[in-house]
């Protein structure tokens, strides 16, 4: 029964992915078995069908709750499967890779998830319209997010010039500068959730927000409709599984980024952001698929004003509970992909139309990136980079 | 000669005098003198140019839609490529490369500029199709972004030991070569959709549109070529182009010296000009007819070319010479190249255009290039 209504709006191929969850489990206590680049791949497969699985459930649970609640709560664990990594990955340390990790889902769901839903619908359909209202409201929210990624980074460049005496740069005012920027995002990103759920939740514009109801909508006309007990279970469970595979994904990262070749940036913004954002892939793709581009740009372009909003100041906040606390500087190349990632994303929704060859042209881009980051050394701030010689 | 000057200015063919005078510079001993030599090949250079596309239309038009729609959207920047690659032979990487930015901010900038101040001299108002220029507007974005990674990476990964991962003249080749291949493929998949899935898409699109809408004016004039007639006159004003172009990068050392420009200023903005200079003639008549979608076609057009197809196949040519060039630019000219993107996106996205938005971009060009020639040269 799960599987004809899966098959619906969840390619039925992904939740093949899900044998590999119990593979992970074996890699992981079968001592005969160890293996880090092993179990590190696995639970790459195997978190991505689990992450499906919990939005599946988060939907449910809000159809339940009514539009108020249950948006709220859509949008909120929208991204849980990220932020639960990102968790994990902070609690032993691994600050690099959770920064990246933000940066990275930033870029994927920007240029490699809706580059793949424009050619996937490009495809089928020549030429596809969609509100340019909306997805140019959240390119605006975008460029804010950028805006406000990139002060850490232009404050430690410039106040590393001065003597420490004289204000210059020490570790904590970055801290407490970053603490103020994430205080300032939520805010920012509170009134949005107010925006799109209360005072405007009729206009277009709050589909960016919570697409992902719309998804639920077409699943209710499908005829998949589960109780609440049900929807509750399914999001326990996948919670509790995507956790645990996030653990033995955070903790065989760093071997297997070594025996792979792969830097800390690399595997942060690239491989972790693909894991973690394949679910919306997903739904984006189906979406341009069915030349329902509002949906498709508002998963995509709502997933990564989500991350910047609402994700990277609650590891920020939470970064204080475990006891290390973690700041918002990105390293110049991160900052730099973003921008440019924000930029050409604005081109592109800006007309209200797409075609294949633009979303050709934002997989380039996509790749382009991937290319420097692949090459580029780990460098852990922009310190590093804008110090003079 | 009558039908010529129904598109291409008369003006241009007088040029055709310096290319005997360029070999007689060359070839007569007593004559030896490097900077006159550079500045005739590059007025010779002009008209030749302008034949090579005149003949490589025309040769088209017998190749039927796809096949001719691909020769023009590939010889387009024949000229350029030919100058480059003698350049790249004798080792002038940095001309090489400060003629691809230079060509990209050329087209977009200058001829652009150019069109627009013309067209908008005869019509108060000029109006073109926002859609076709804002999807090339895109793609030159993302070639921007391409064009500045190199750099990004050297000034980056520099900071960090080599026994660390840090930089090394052979990942900045292998980086390079790598986001060569992504814009030539990506090059590609633009003339499969221009030329095969959205061929009537949009008015005028960019790639090929342009040209072959001035095959159509031509023909509708009363021009029409043999196949034999277009591949002659292709292959000789080849031949012409290449020789030149050797007299052109032979003298281009003492020249530079003899006139105090630097590399970067030569590449920018000298080799720019003679290159696109038949680009610019065409898209400046086509403005002057208030065709803007043709006009905008060529000059953002001609500057994608440069970036996702010249650019690339100089990178791989440069295996061929065993000198790899690598694809980090000067930080001056990425600034120029981002800046030119964006100023051409600002006036291309609303559909209309009058004579003070190419005063713009004009003011936009000589800006840089008072910044390129006061410029000294810098090891990258």
């Amino acid at each position: 029964m799960t599987k004809s209504a899966s098959a619906n709006w969840l390619k039925p191929s992904l939740d093949w992915l899900l044998i590999f969850v119990p593979i992970a489990i074996a890699l992981r206590f079968v001592p005969s078995l160890h293996n880090p680049t092993a179990l590190f791949i696995i639970s790459c497969l195997a978190i991505i069908p689990l992450a499906g699985w919990m939005g599946k459930g988060t939907e449910h649970l809000a159809e339940h709750l009514g539009p108020g609640a249950g948006g709220l709560l859509s949008a909120t664990f929208g991204n849980a499967a990220e932020l639960i990594i990102a968790m994990f990955a902070l609690s032993k340390g691994l600050e690099g890779v959770v920064k990246a990790s933000i940066t990275g889902s930033i870029l994927g769901n920007l240029l490699l998830v809706l580059g793949m839903s424009l050619v996937a619908g490009g495809i089928k359909y020549k030429r596809q319209t969609f509100n340019s209202t909306a997805s140019s409201m959240s390119a605006t929210a975008l460029t804010l997010a950028a805006a406000a990624l990139l002060v850490p980074t232009i404050f430690h460049a410039v106040a590393e010039r001065v003597p420490v005496a004289a204000g210059g740069w020490t570790p904590e005012k970055e801290q407490n500068l970053s603490l103020a920027i994430a205080v300032v995002l939520m805010v920012t990103y509170l009134f949005t959730l107010v925006f799109s759920l209360i005072t405007h939740k009729n206009m277009l514009a709050s589909e960016s927000m919570h697409a992902d109801e719309g998804v639920g909508v077409e699943r209710k006309k499908a005829g998949e409709h589960s109780s609440k007990g049900r929807a509750l279970a399914v999001l326990l469970i996948a919670t509790s599984f995507v956790a645990l595979i996030a653990e033995f994904l955070v903790g065989a990262v760093e071997e297997a980024g070594k025996t792979l070749g792969l830097t800390e940036v690399f595997v942060g913004v690239i491989v972790v952001a693909i894991i973690g954002n394949a679910a919306e892939n997903s739904s984006a793709i189906l979406m341009a698929l069915r030349n329902k581009m509002d949906l498709s740009l508002g998963i995509s372009l709502g997933s990564s004003l989500q991350i910047a909003l609402f994700v990277a100041p609650v590891l920020v906040f939470a970064s204080y509970l475990f006891g290390k606390p973690m700041n918002l500087e990105f390293t110049i190349p991160e900052v730099f992909a973003v921008m440019m990632a924000i930029l050409i994303v604005q081109q592109i929704s800006s007309d209200g139309e797409s075609n294949w060859i633009e979303g050709v042209q934002l997989l380039s881009v996509y790749a382009v990136l991937g290319i420097l980051f692949y090459f580029l050394p780990d460098v852990q701030t922009a310190a590093e980079a804008l110090a003079p010689k | 000669m009558t039908q010529k000057s129904s598109w291409f200015k008369p003006s241009l063919d007088w040029l055709l005098i310096f290319v005997p005078i360029a070999i007689a510079l060359r070839f007569v001993p007593s004559f030896d003198n490097p900077t006159a030599l550079f500045i005739v090949s590059c007025l010779a250079i002009i008209p030749l140019a302008g034949w090579m596309g005149k003949a490589t239309e025309h040769l088209s038009e017998h190749m039927g839609q796809g096949i001719g729609g691909l020769l023009n959207a590939t010889f387009g920047n024949a000229a350029e490529l030919i100058i480059a690659l003698f350049a790249l032979s004798k080792g002038l990487e940095g001309v090489v490369k400060a003629s691809i930015t230079g060509s990209i901010i050329g087209n977009m900038l200058l001829v652009l500029g150019l069109s627009i101040v013309a067209g908008g001299a005869k019509f108060k108002i000029q109006k073109f199709d926002r859609t076709a220029a804002s999807t090339t507007a895109t793609a030159l974005t993302l070639a921007a972004i391409a064009l500045l990674v190199p750099t990004i990476f050297h000034q980056v990964a520099a900071q960090v030991p080599v026994a660390d991962g840090g930089w090394t003249p052979l990942k900045e080749q292998n980086l390079s070569l790598a986001i060569a291949i992504v814009l030539f493929l990506t090059y590609l998949g633009t003339l499969y959709f221009s030329l095969v899935t959205h061929k009537s898409f949009f008015v005028g699109e960019a790639m090929q549109g342009a040209a072959q809408e001035v095959g159509h004016e031509e023909e509708a004039a009363g021009d029409h070529w043999t196949k034999r007639k277009s591949i002659t006159v292709l292959l000789v004003a080849t031949g012409f182009v290449a020789l030149i172009s050797e007299f052109l990068v032979g003298a281009v050392e003492a020249a530079r010296g003899a006139l105090g420009f630097t590399e970067v200023f030569v590449g920018v903005i000298v080799v720019a000009i003679i290159g696109n200079a038949a680009e610019h003639s065409s898209a400046i008549l086509m403005a002057m007819r208030n065709k803007m979608d043709l006009s905008l076609g060529i000059a953002l057009g001609s500057s994608l070319q440069i970036a996702l197809f010249v650019a690339p196949i100089l990178i791989f040519a440069s295996y061929l010479f065993g000198k790899p060039m690598n694809l980090e630019f000067t930080i001056p000219e990425v600034v120029a190249v981002i800046a030119s993107v964006l100023i051409a996106q600002q006036i291309s996205s609303d559909g209309e255009s009058n004579w003070v938005e190419g005063l713009q971009l004009l003011a936009v060009y000589t800006i840089l290039g008072i910044l390129f020639f006061f410029l000294p040269d810098a090891h990258h």
